[in-house]
């Protein structure tokens, strides 16, 4: 991977800090190419990876890019520049290259230039920016050099790359960490806490597309285990969770046989993972680092009743006005609780004079969102509730004063979204069954697990 | 404009006074801003002044936070884009501290500035010199990263001591900074650096025992080397660096995981060991590694995997197979990723999995769910999942993936509705959703064709059909019934031109046909669209012939007025033709022939220009590339000195099908792959190089030679040729050997043919490593049914070749050889000589 240069923009694409590591591309013009292209591709064409060409045109690679045009090997004019770009919040980091470069390690960078710096400022954005140049160019250095990415640890680097500045060689601490180039590079030496303790969370995002008939059409579970670690010294961890192969492997049938265990389809480990092990016998043995990381993610594409169903009925009048009648219902079990149900039912732009009744929870009509909020503070498994909404119609409606008329109407219709958070639980059924931690000292630590089931990407397509 | 003020937003605790002294200073803008009055330069080059004054102060002051406030307003003003270049002088004085943070805003000042104004810089280099042998590694670290990238080639005496101090530093951090400052010397003068010959020193670096010094020399040696390809590699680097690979950071991993594409594991154990090691990097959380190791198994099974022709036991693997077992392998981990990331990579991953599904059709296929559109989608990533899905259609997913289509058809984004429409229609083409999905789908194109509202669709629905018609012509009557009705409201040209086309080609089922047709042959003159007219004429030849008598006056009416516009040649051209072909035809039957042939129908599932066979090859090459998200070759949109061409390696690791070109093309036997083409064999193949590439399992060694293979010949063999010696290392590409066989004359050629043969020898292998034991060296060979087929060549010591071709019946064994000499005169005793080297070596 090789990145001529970084940028920093604000959301016109002026650059407010930049970085040119390999001094091959002229980075002011590259800075103006970019904000050109914020200004005059199609807000729907925009693509978070681009090719700009040395004539300053955008849209030469895109027929054979879009493979539905004839393609014309011949197009493009060789010798400019591409652009790769996250947004966060109203910043847009850019890497830009000109050679033949891996595009997702370059937004794998990204990605963690930007946790990075949130690390560093609390929150990242045009003024934490401002704030911080000298620290900003400091960090730019040492994550990356000529263009190829150096280290991205935020704990190890905090080490040498402090607000505060260090003191120079008479001041020990100014060493470079041996951590940045050991092989436990996470993790320093000499960690020390007053209370050695560590927090595991297992969380679940339920990701669930309904179609308009009810059937659902894709679910599945993102499941993450967070840490947070506050541990001294060197400390050796051993996770056990009631994986479903490693029984198997064990033989121990009888767990997996009374349908406690769990099938987990794809694992991915934070680094401190020792991989070699896991594979061998499904250990999952560590050192944390220190601080807050994820330690696994997995995910789980099994048929999983959706937690909170959602049905609309909806009854339009032509310019008068319009109904809507939902009904939900709580498929877990009921000694569980979802916190903070939030149902959002798209309505028509046009609508007016909002009233509603409902059984439970509140009502709020958003106009800026275009939909109608139904929360609910507690909403005990098994339940099912009712709400009607009523709206006015303005008597012509935007198509007709459009001049759009058509038999069909053309509006694709916005998805229910449910956003809620059910503690206790797991929909995968996962455990943690111990957290083994051993350390020289032999000091005793503490343990903690939550497990919290959250909506992931939860839309139910209305009729 | 307001939040770029400088005042307001620097962190200046108890800032220096005379700032405060003008709250509202314009805008610090970049010096291209488009307005800055002369007023403003003005007053910015009053705060320059002002800065310059605090600088003054700098050696007097004693307060730290007040040194360095100074300083990070200089470096705001810098980054702001305000020219502070004035200050150099200035700032360079403050570069004797002992302050790390001032040391590296001075530093980077520095480096900011130092390429315009060189002379200025070039006073520094002292200081920066005496800061590389600090005796803090930090400050080492740092004055070497800024001392390479000053970009000023005059530097370069200075900087070379350094760097080389710098690889024996005893601390990593210096070292690694000491590898990526020989890159940045490299950029900028290749001849002093070609000079100090860092190569060597990088390479035995490799075994750094940090594992960030190590990522670093690969990434500059692959740089350093992009002319040939990138780092050489060989087996015990490879290896080294393989078994390490844990050691390495997530961004190091990278590094490693990039060069295994490009080495070809010795044997196929060596493949298959490496593919296990790198197993679990697909467990990382790094999507780049993930992807990277994709690469690597592609290869590797590219590498290991039989191919039709090659000498492997049958029973192995073939390199489809084994590619097809990688895709499925990395199947849940790239799901994985692209259900769990952000948009951006998404994206970019999307456009991956593409090309692994058209790489290995049909393993995706029961993930599809994963590609169903979501609300929240991006529109570039609901049009690439479209895409996906359609590919993905079997006779079990089409039913769901089709109704997902349609409901996608009227979105208020007309791209997407039109990919939609295409997308059922590929579908369809490919015959990929059993038995009933064509007609159903047609039927929905039907029904698309009456959405009024949507003008898009039901013309893209049109074009659909008539795609379907010449692929499936057996759903034409079904769906004829609507056409006429359409005609009358798609609107858009390419959709109109559709229908004229199928009203032409369904026109037995059309009652109304001629009618239709005639109504838009009136009004030709109204008609701006070329497509349209040609399709008219197409369609109302092909009516004629189906209903003669109610089309002739109209086609009469149709050909005149086609034959008197003039605004398009083309147009004019058929028309002509048309008239022509029916009015001199003896016998209408011939033009029928002709016209109702069926050279519209497609046999294949796709149209020829939709066909990129060769384009995906390439695109395979460059896998986890940009040429994969832009879907085109590297040199579309690469600057050629930034090209690097994808060689594979080690020379020493000739795979038994690794047939470089050879100097007579015989396809039976040579199966030229372009990109082995190119590589040299080199040294001679060291013993243990040999001895598994020609040792597969278990085969029978007829010629009782099998276990001297990799030993050297016997001294009294060579030497008993008294006049012929010949080389043991000899280094010739497979470019060479066509050019040197080309340029000896045929009939210069010693031709010994049907020399009886005890016994044929088993397979290539064995022939192969006993002619190396004699120092004849293989450039290709191949099996036929009947016979094996050598090239090869040697070195005598005088420095000619000889080239040999052999050909070994396998019965009545038998061996002829055709031997060139190159480079000096016909020597029939050392030709003789030659040949009976290869008699032996072949156990006779």
């Amino acid at each position: 991977m090789v990145a001529s240069a970084i940028l920093i923009t604000d959301l016109t694409g002026k650059p407010l800090i930049s970085r040119n590591y390999r001094g091959d591309i002229p980075l002011s013009s590259a800075a103006e190419k970019f904000a050109t292209y914020l200004l005059e591709a199609d807000e729907e064409a925009k693509k978070p990876v681009f090719y700009v060409d040395a004539n300053g045109e955008f849209g030469s690679l895109k027929k054979g890019e879009e493979g539905m045009e004839e393609r014309d090997d011949g197009c493009g004019v060789p010798g400019g520049e591409t652009f790769v770009y996250v947004q966060h919040n109203n910043l847009y980091l850019v890497g830009v290259t000109c050679k033949n470069s891996n595009v997702a390690l370059i937004l794998t960078y990204l990605y963690q230039l930007t946790a990075l710096f949130q690390d560093y400022f609390s929150t990242l954005n045009e003024e934490s920016i401002r704030d911080n140049f000298v620290i900003i160019y400091e960090l730019l250095d040492e994550t990356m050099d000529h263009g190829l990415p150096q280290s991205l640890d935020s704990t190890i680097l905090r080490q040498f790359i402090t607000q505060e500045g260090n003191r120079m060689a008479d001041d020990s601490k100014s060493k470079p960490p041996v951590a940045l180039t050991n092989a436990v590079s996470w993790r320093t030496e000499g960690i020390k806490h007053k209370k050695n303790e560590i927090f595991l969370d297992v969380v679940e995002k339920l990701n669930l597309l309904v179609a308009a008939n009810g059937t659902v059409l894709h679910s599945e579970i993102n499941g993450a285990i967070k840490m947070k670690s506050f541990l001294s010294g060197m400390p050796e961890l051993k996770l056990g969770l009631n994986d479903k192969v490693m029984f198997e492997a064990t033989g121990r049938n009888q767990q997996t046989r009374s349908g406690k265990s769990v099938e987990l389809e794809d694992i991915k480990f934070h680094q401190c993972v020792r991989l070699a092990r896991f594979e061998n016998d499904r250990t999952i043995s560590f050192i944390p680092p220190d601080g807050e990381f994820d330690l696994m993610t997995y995910r789980l594409d099994t048929h999983v009743k959706p937690l909170i169903w959602v049905e609309a009925v909806v009854e339009p009048h032509r310019g008068s006005r319009i109904e809507y009648m939902i009904k939900t219902r709580s498929q877990f079990k009921s000694r569980s609780v979802a916190n903070n149900v939030e149902i959002s039912i798209p309505v028509p732009p046009d609508v007016d004079s909002p009233s509603f009744k409902s059984s439970v929870g509140n009502v709020t009509y958003l106009p800026d969102k275009d939909c109608v909020v139904w929360t609910i503070k507690q909403y005990h498994g098994g339940r099912e509730y009712l709400m009607r909404a009523h709206f006015g119609l303005p008597s012509i409606s935007r198509e007709e004063a459009d001049g759009k008329s058509g038999g069909m109407d053309t509006s694709w219709k916005k998805p229910i979204g449910v956003k809620f958070e059910i503690p206790y639980f797991t929909v995968s059924g996962i455990q943690v069954r111990y957290l083994k931690i051993i350390e020289r000292s032999g000091y005793q630590a503490l343990p903690w697990v939550r497990y919290i089931t959250a909506n992931g990407d939860y839309q139910l397509r209305m009729a | 404009m307001a939040s770029t003020y400088p005042n307001s937003n620097m962190p200046v605790p108890g800032g220096p006074p005379p700032t405060n002294g003008h709250p509202g200073m314009p805008p610090g803008a970049a010096p291209s801003s488009t307005t800055p009055p002369d007023y403003f330069t003005e007053s910015r080059k009053g705060e320059v002044n002002e800065l310059r004054a605090l600088l003054r102060t700098f050696g007097t002051e004693k307060d730290r936070n007040r040194k360095r406030d100074i300083m990070k307003k200089v470096i705001a003003y810098m980054t702001l884009g305000i020219d502070v270049s004035r200050l150099f002088t200035e700032m360079m004085l403050a570069i004797e501290t002992r302050d790390l943070v001032i040391k590296k805003m001075v530093y980077l000042f520095l480096c900011n500035y130092a390429e315009t104004h060189p002379d200025l810089a070039q006073m520094c280099t002292n200081t920066l010199v005496k800061d590389c042998g600090n005796e803090d590694p930090m400050v080492r670290g740092l004055a070497l990263r800024a001392l390479c990238s000053l970009r000023l080639p005059q530097m370069i005496e200075y900087t070379s001591e350094p760097l080389r101090k710098s690889l024996q530093d005893g601390h990593a951090y210096v070292r690694k900074t000491g590898v990526m400052g020989i890159l940045k010397m490299y950029h900028l003068n290749q001849e002093e650096f070609d000079k100090a010959s860092f190569n060597d020193i990088l390479y035995d670096m490799l075994r750094d025992p940090d594992s960030s010094v190590v990522t670093n020399c690969i990434l500059v040696l692959n740089e350093i080397m992009a002319d040939s390809g990138g780092m050489a590699l060989n087996r015990a680097v490879m290896l080294h660096l393989l078994n390490r690979i844990h050691e390495f950071s997530e961004f190091g991993i990278l590094s490693v995981l990039d060069l295994v594409p490009r080495y070809i594991p010795a044997n196929d154990d060596e493949g298959f060991q490496i593919m296990n090691l790198l197993d679990p990097v697909l467990r990382t959380a790094n999507a780049g590694a993930v992807v990277a190791t994709i690469r690597a198994f592609l290869s590797i099974a590219d590498a290991v995997g039989k191919r039709p022709g090659d000498d492997r036991d049958p029973d192995s693997p073939t390199v489809d197979d084994l590619k097809r077992q990688v895709v499925v392998r990395i199947k849940a981990p790239l799901v994985t990723l692209i259900a769990s990331s952000s948009n951006e990579l998404a994206y970019v991953l999307l456009k991956y999995a593409d090309q692994l599904i058209d790489l290995c059709p049909g393993i995706f296929d029961d993930e599809y769910r994963q590609f169903y559109v979501k609300y929240s989608d991006p529109t570039h990533i609901q049009h690439s999942k479209v895409r996906i899905l359609a590919k993905l259609a079997n006779p079990q997913s089409a039913p769901d993936i089709v109704s997902e289509l349609s409901e996608l058809v009227a979105n208020v984004d007309d791209t997407m509705g039109r990919i939609a429409v295409r997308s059922m229609c590929s579908i369809a083409l490919r015959d990929s959703g059993g038995e009933g999905a064509v007609e159903s789908i047609a039927m929905r194109l039907v029904e698309m064709l009456d959405l009024q509202g949507i003008p898009h669709v039901s013309s893209e629905a049109a074009v659909s059909l008539a795609s379907l018609v010449r692929r499936h012509p057996s759903i034409a009557s079904a769906i004829s019934a609507p056409l006429p009705r359409a005609l009358k409201y798609v609107t858009e040209q390419s959709g109109k031109a559709a229908l004229i086309f199928l009203i032409g080609e369904c026109g037995e089922s059309i009652i109304e046909a001629p009618y239709v047709l005639e109504k838009v042959i009136d009004s030709y003159e109204n008609i701006t669209d070329d497509p349209v007219k040609t399709s008219l004429l197409a369609a109302t030849v092909t009516l004629f012939f189906k209903r003669p008598s109610e089309v002739q006056s109209m086609l009469g009416r149709l050909l005149k007025k086609a034959t008197d516009d003039v605004s398009s040649q083309d147009n004019h051209d058929r028309a002509l033709f048309y008239y022509r072909l029916l009015r001199s035809s003896p016998d209408p039957s011939v033009a029928k022939s002709i016209i109702t042939s069926k050279s519209m129908a497609m046999s294949t599932d796709h149209f020829a220009e939709e066909d990129d066979t060769e384009l995906r090859a390439a695109l395979m090459n460059e896998f986890n590339t940009l040429c994969t998200i832009y879907r085109c070759k590297p040199e579309n949109f690469i600057d050629e000195e930034n090209l690097v061409k994808f060689v594979k390696m080690p020379p020493e690791h000739p795979l038994p099908r690794e047939e470089a070109a050879a100097p007579v093309v015989d396809p039976g036997v040579n199966h030229i792959s372009d990109q082995f083409g190119a590589a040299a064999i080199t040294d001679a193949l060291p013993s243990d190089a040999v001895a598994p590439a020609a040792a597969p399992s278990g085969e029978v060694d007829l010629l009782g030679f099998g276990d001297d293979f990799g030993s050297p010949p016997p001294a009294v063999n060579t030497s008993s040729l008294q006049t012929l010696s010949l080389k043991s290392s000899v280094s010739l590409s497979g470019d060479e050997y066509q050019s040197k066989w080309g340029e000896v004359a045929d009939t210069d050629a010693v031709v010994v043919s049907a020399l009886p043969l005890r016994a044929a020898p088993v397979s290539t292998d064995a022939v192969e490593g006993s002619l190396s034991a004699f120092n004849l060296f293989t450039m290709a060979s191949g099996e036929l049914p009947t016979e094996f087929k050598f090239f090869l060549y040697c070195q005598e010591e005088a420095g000619g070749f000889y080239l040999i071709q052999a050909v070994v019946q396998k019965a009545p064994a038998s061996l002829s050889l055709t031997v060139k000499s190159h480079g000096y005169q016909n020597d029939p005793t050392k030709v003789n000589q030659v040949v009976e080297l290869i008699k032996t070596s072949l156990g006779e």
